[in-house]
């Protein structure tokens, strides 16, 4: 049962990687692959911070959630925005390219500043574990499982309920048509980028602890993050949380009964099946449009 | 002040656009004026959709003005010339499928951010002009029929209270009596002082209802004027066909 | 997208010359004698990359989609060759041949998940392959070495003779020339236009007989072989192999190079590489900064390569190319004499083309540039035996439209039969429906006695049909002639090894293509401009173009999507001829028109269609006097017009 609970801990990190990609893919199509890298940041800034800076937990938090959202912006203005000049009306391979480069980016700044060697990132909340349902479990791990959970729950009213929610699924649904209808297409990426940074942000922090910092940790993390979000549904916020969940939970039971060893490998097994059975996830319609 | 003589609300000179390496329109000039309908003909691959998806802003200009009251609007972004009151009304039936109706006539008001109230009042005034609507509120717009789809997709351009409205063959693949129901909206829509440009392959039809008349072929414009001088049928089937006029 | 598609797809467009090649290559080769051991090194590392890159660049250049895993192409390559040689096997040809073939294999399965997927799907993939790479390494450290690397890995052999580092090196540049040299015979081969024609379209493909999905296939499996060779050379330098240098960083930088060279066929790859290794971020010394730098390296490459300052490289030395050696003349209007002795209007007299030095000194053919007057009868393709077309009860419903509702039409042999109906009334779905693109609901389709495989493209091709479209479907990069001779890829097949080593086989059916495209461009008067750039003939050429590649496929059906939209009279009139020529043939023709004029002229029967069923059918003077289909051709849509 333990074995569960540290997968579904690691699962909700994956979920919250997905979670980042929801937001991005719902409102301009693109597949960050950024995302996890900035999460990799964030946990370092989270080391910085708390370890040798000392500052209070809950302006760590902030802080990374600020850094997060400004590299996310960055990150459109950069490495998007220049490609869409010329009123193309469809991601292709070309972001793919651009934003390996920014994770990429982001990971030799880590490395320079940090090195490569993992550090590691205060516990908020107490490092013993709790027993619960016959296993135990990290309070910080049944925090980020609530809270992924919680995200993703709000993220999907939200995009339900409201104005600008109900503009972002028509976006992606048909941008051209969402653009006639006086939808400012370009401001929604922009500020879907940004809002995912934060979640990145807010996620990093609280996944150091757990994962060690590690400039190796973004890419990574996008992989799962992926495979997260296959099996839930491609811009399903729902799905994602599922799949997340799902995703840690093969990762952790594989590392278990077959050994670590095995674990990626049988990650990747899960994404094969996934994409080559039913492409458009569990809980969604759409399948990944081919670039 | 007859209609014809008064200011056009949208006007293109000398339009030039296509895709990528591909010239589609090739100088093309015309204009609309309020409560007035200008119809485009033209085969499949003559230029409308390029022309209608260039004036509202889908495809960049390569050449040539777009003149919107008075305004250049050449550069602007679509979502701009939308909340201008530009509305398109794409051939397709392309509606928010996964959306409901209601949703659908909602976003369709979303560029000039109306209270809940006018967007209310507006969505019944819809639900008048297209009787069929009404009842299907609450469906996803997938399940609706085509016709119904296309109804939809006007009715989101009105939500918006256009000045101008493009349709692109909104008649396409639809049964008499829906190809009735557009035209009928079409009608009132001008006495309603809108400016309409028109696009279809309905001639009879479309000439009817229209005040100018101008045929494209291969991009360029082979016939234009008034219903009256060139609404003869045997030039608008000649240059049609590709025939030049003799 | 499209310009970085180009960049690393130029492969096909490079011009292969291979003078300063040559020169590299003996400079290479002679290396060991003339610098010090440190630059040997490098160069063999080039080399080794080289190998990495130039599959990459195949593989997107000739399939069109972008994979991260080479690398681990490499790495299988390596662990596999170094195992057998730590075993007794070292002989270095046969671990090649091995560890090419099973890079192949994981090419396939990559492969498998590219025509599924495709875009990011297969990147994100891709680069999950690269990720598990140490993980299987530690599961099979029995064999590997686990973490700690497979080490003492012996000297190979070649055919019983030992090699020491120097044979090693030269191995390894000797492996890079054949490769290239290999490579470029496909290239000029008729699997040039293959490929062109798979990356252009894969609705031409279909419609010359060529089936895409295995082209693609294809090019994932030949851009994996030399990532497996190269694991073998690069296993014997170092006598060492560890999972560690087959990093996602690695991969990364492997598609950088590709983006950085990859232009001017393979010898980009090998541009790259040599960026790559020699820049002050070498792949192996793993720096602080290198990593940072690729990363803004790729995003800034790939903006700009997107913007159009892209080869800037490239286009310098186009214009230097151009000074040395003026480029052949694009053909305006050229003198045609048609099959049937018409000659029509010159309207510029364009100076005759000059054939480019190293297309034609490989491909050994000189004849096409001589005008052929003489009539074709006499060399004709092999025309399939007279069968006309049958279409029964034909139905398609799109969601809830009926574009085809029941439809029945015979398009007999030596006859020219015409389509017509308002736009929306399933011309181009029938069309589409006879050749493979659709599959109709309902009905069948038979051309002669024998039944057509409907919803397959290619096998219709090959079956004998052959389909022009209405925007000329005519890839870049293809001289007029390669274009025609193209028609033949379906009838008469090549393998692509038999291609690659020039056997005799593929010189042969090589000749036949010429011959054959000689004798198609002279039927519809574009002999002239056999050598020009087909791509950028006017429309009217172009369209006779697609006809001749018909002609050259040897099909007994022609079917020709409004062939005479756009075309000036004097074009229609050279249609019209080559129509009938073809009708004399005892081909079948079916034209869908909206020109009723030239219709009238050439058509024996004209079938109607009104909202995708057969509303009249008869002689086009019937035809034209018939109010009903007056009436649905304007829309008048008040009076139901009755079904025939």
């Amino acid at each position: 049962m333990t074995t569960v609970w540290y997968g579904l801990s690691d699962g909700a990190i994956y979920a919250l990687v997905a979670l980042g990609f929801d937001i991005i893919l719902t409102a301009s199509g693109i597949l960050n692959f950024a995302q996890g890298a900035v999460v990799m940041f964030a946990s370092f800034i989270g080391y910085q911070t708390l370890s040798q800076m000392h500052l209070p937990i809950v302006v760590a938090i902030l802080i990374c959630a600020v850094i997060g959202g400004v590299i996310g912006g960055l990150t459109e203005i950069i490495a998007i925005w220049p490609l869409s000049l010329g009123h193309r009306w469809h991601a292709t391979h070309t972001e793919l390219i651009t934003t390996v480069g920014v994770a990429t980016i982001l990971t030799g700044l880590a490395g320079l500043k940090w090195g490569y060697n993992p550090l590691s990132v205060p516990f908020p909340g107490s490092q013993t574990t709790i027993p619960l349902l016959g296993g135990r479990i990290l309070p910080l791990g049944l925090a980020m499982i609530l809270i992924a959970i919680a995200t993703g729950v709000s993220l999907h009213f939200w995009t339900h309920r409201t104005r600008v929610g109900m503009a972002c699924l028509a976006a992606s649904e048909d941008r051209q048509a969402a653009a006639l209808r006086g939808i400012n297409v370009r401001r929604l990426a922009f500020g879907s980028f940004v809002a995912a940074g934060v979640l990145a942000g807010v996620a990093g922090i609280l996944t150091g602890p757990i994962t060690y910092s590690l400039p190796t940790l973004g890419d990574t993390l996008t992989l799962s993050g992926f495979v997260a979000l296959a099996a839930g549904g491609f811009g399903s916020y729902l799905g994602s949380i599922i799949g997340g969940l799902l995703t840690g939970l093969v990762a952790s039971l594989a590392a278990r009964s077959i050994g670590a060893n095995y674990q990626q490998m049988v990650v990747f097994a899960l994404l094969l099946c996934i994409l080559l059975v039913r492409p458009s996830g569990l809980l969604s319609q759409k399948e990944l449009r081919r670039a | 002040m007859k209609r014809a003589d008064r200011a056009p609300a949208l006007s293109c000179e000398d339009l030039w656009s296509g895709y990528g390496d591909i010239v589609v329109l090739r100088g093309v000039s015309l204009s609309v004026s309020a409560g007035s309908v200008h119809v485009v003909l033209g085969r499949n691959g003559a230029g409308k959709t390029t022309l209608a998806s260039t004036l509202a802003g889908l495809l960049p200009t390569a050449k040539g003005r777009i003149t919107y009251n008075d305004r250049d609007i050449t550069r602007l972004a679509p979502h701009v010339r939308s909340r201008l009151g530009i509305q398109l009304v794409q051939e397709g039936k392309r509606v928010f499928r996964q959306r409901t109706v209601e949703a659908n006539l909602v976003l369709g008001g979303y560029g000039v951010s109306l209270s809940r109230d006018v967007t209310r009042q507006r969505i019944e005034e819809v639900f008048e002009l297209f009787p069929a609507l009404a009842e299907f509120g609450r469906r996803r717009a997938g399940e609706l029929s085509g016709g119904q789809q296309q109804m939809l997709a006007i009715g989101q351009a009105l939500i918006a209270g256009p000045q101008v409205l493009i349709l692109d063959e909104p008649s396409a693949g639809l049964s008499p009596l829906m190809v009735d129901a557009v035209f009928s909206a079409v009608a009132k829509l001008r006495a309603e002082n809108i400016a309409i440009i028109l696009y279809e392959q309905m001639v009879e039809r479309a000439l009817e209802a229209a005040d100018h008349v101008t045929v494209l072929d291969e991009g360029e414009i082979v016939v234009a004027g008034t219903v009256a001088e060139v609404g003869r049928e045997e030039i608008v089937r000649d240059a049609y066909f590709g025939r030049r006029p003799r | 997208m499209r310009r970085l598609r180009r960049t690393a797809s130029d492969v096909l467009d490079g011009k292969w010359g291979i003078a300063w090649p040559l020169l590299i290559a003996v400079a290479a080769l002679a290396a060991p004698w003339m610098v010090n051991q440190f630059w040997v090194g490098q160069i063999l590392l080039i080399a080794t990359y080289s190998l990495i890159v130039s599959g990459l660049v195949l593989s997107f250049g000739y399939a069109g989609e972008l994979q991260f895993a080479q690398i681990a192409m490499f790495a299988v390559g390596a662990y596999l060759s170094g195992i057998l040689a730590v075993h007794g096997i070292t002989d270095i040809l046969l671990l090649c041949l091995i560890a090419g073939l099973a890079a192949g294999l994981v090419g396939l399965g990559l492969s498998a998940i590219a025509l599924r997927l495709g875009g990011w799907g297969l990147g994100m993939s891709s680069f999950f392959l690269v990720l598990i790479v140490p993980d299987a390494v530690t599961v099979l450290s029995r064999w590997t070495g686990g973490y700690y690397g497979l080490s003492a890995i012996p000297y190979p052999r070649l055919l019983g003779l030992q090699l020491g580092n120097r044979g090693i090196y030269l191995f390894a540049i000797a492996a890079l020339i054949c490769w290239i040299a290999f490579n470029r015979n496909v290239v000029l081969s008729r699997y040039g236009g293959i490929f062109r024609m798979v990356r252009e379209s894969p609705i031409l493909a279909g419609t010359v007989g060529v089936s895409p999905r295995r082209v693609k296939i294809i090019a994932y499996a030949l851009g994996a072989f030399p990532a497996g060779v190269a694991g073998t050379i690069y296993a014997f330098t170092y006598q060492y192999v560890a999972s560690s240098t087959f990093s996602l960083d690695a991969s990364i930088a492997i598609v950088a190079a590709a983006i950085l060279g990859g232009s001017e066929s393979l010898y980009g790859a090998v541009v790259g590489a040599t960026l790559l290794q020699l820049g002050p971020f070498g792949l192996n010394s793993f720096q602080q900064y290198s990593v940072l730098i690729y990363g803004a390296f790729l995003v800034f490459v790939a903006i700009v390569l997107r913007s159009g300052l892209s080869g800037i490289g490239t286009t310098l030395c186009r214009r230097a190319a151009r000074w040395i050696r003026p480029a052949p003349a694009p053909a305006s209007a050229p003198v045609l004499v048609t099959a049937s002795g018409l000659v029509l209007d010159t309207v510029a007299d364009p100076s005759p083309p000059t054939a480019p030095a190293a297309t034609a000194a490989s491909t050994g053919h000189a004849g096409a540039e001589e005008a052929d007057l003489t009539t074709p009868e006499a060399s004709a393709p092999h025309v399939l035996a007279e069968r006309p077309l049958f279409v029964d009860g034909v139905s398609k419903a799109f969601g809830g439209v009926r574009a085809l509702d029941d439809v029945d039409l015979t398009a007999p042999a030596g006859a020219i039969t015409a389509l017509v109906g308002a736009n929306g009334s399933g011309k181009t779905t029938l069309l589409n429906v006879i050749s493979g693109v659709i599959v109709p609901d309902a009905g069948s389709v038979r051309l002669g006695d024998a039944a057509l495989p409907l919803g397959s493209p290619h096998r219709i091709a090959r079956l004998g049909v052959a389909r022009t479209f209405q925007t000329p479907s005519i890839p870049r990069g293809m001289t007029t002639w390669q274009v025609a001779a193209s028609g033949r890829v379906g009838a008469a097949r090549v393998g692509l090894l038999s291609s690659g080593f020039r056997l005799p086989a593929a010189r042969r059916a090589h000749a036949e293509d010429v011959e054959s495209a000689e004798a198609a461009l002279a039927l519809v008067g574009l002999t002239d401009v056999a050598q020009a750039q087909a791509a950028s003939l006017p429309l009217g050429s172009r369209r006779l173009l697609e006809v001749a590649r018909g002609i050259c496929s040897g099909a007994s059906l022609f079917l020709l999507d409004e062939p005479a939209s756009g075309l000036a009279p004097h074009e229609l009139d050279r249609l019209a001829a080559v129509l009938r020529a073809l009708r004399d043939r005892g081909i079948a023709v079916l034209v869908v028109e909206h020109n009723f004029r030239f219709l009238s002229d050439i058509a024996q029967t004209v079938y109607v269609l009104h909202l995708g069923a057969v509303l009249a059918r008869g002689e086009p003077s019937a035809i034209a006097q018939n109010d009903e289909v007056a009436a649905s051709y304007l829309g008048y849509n008040r009076k139901q017009a009755p079904r025939t």
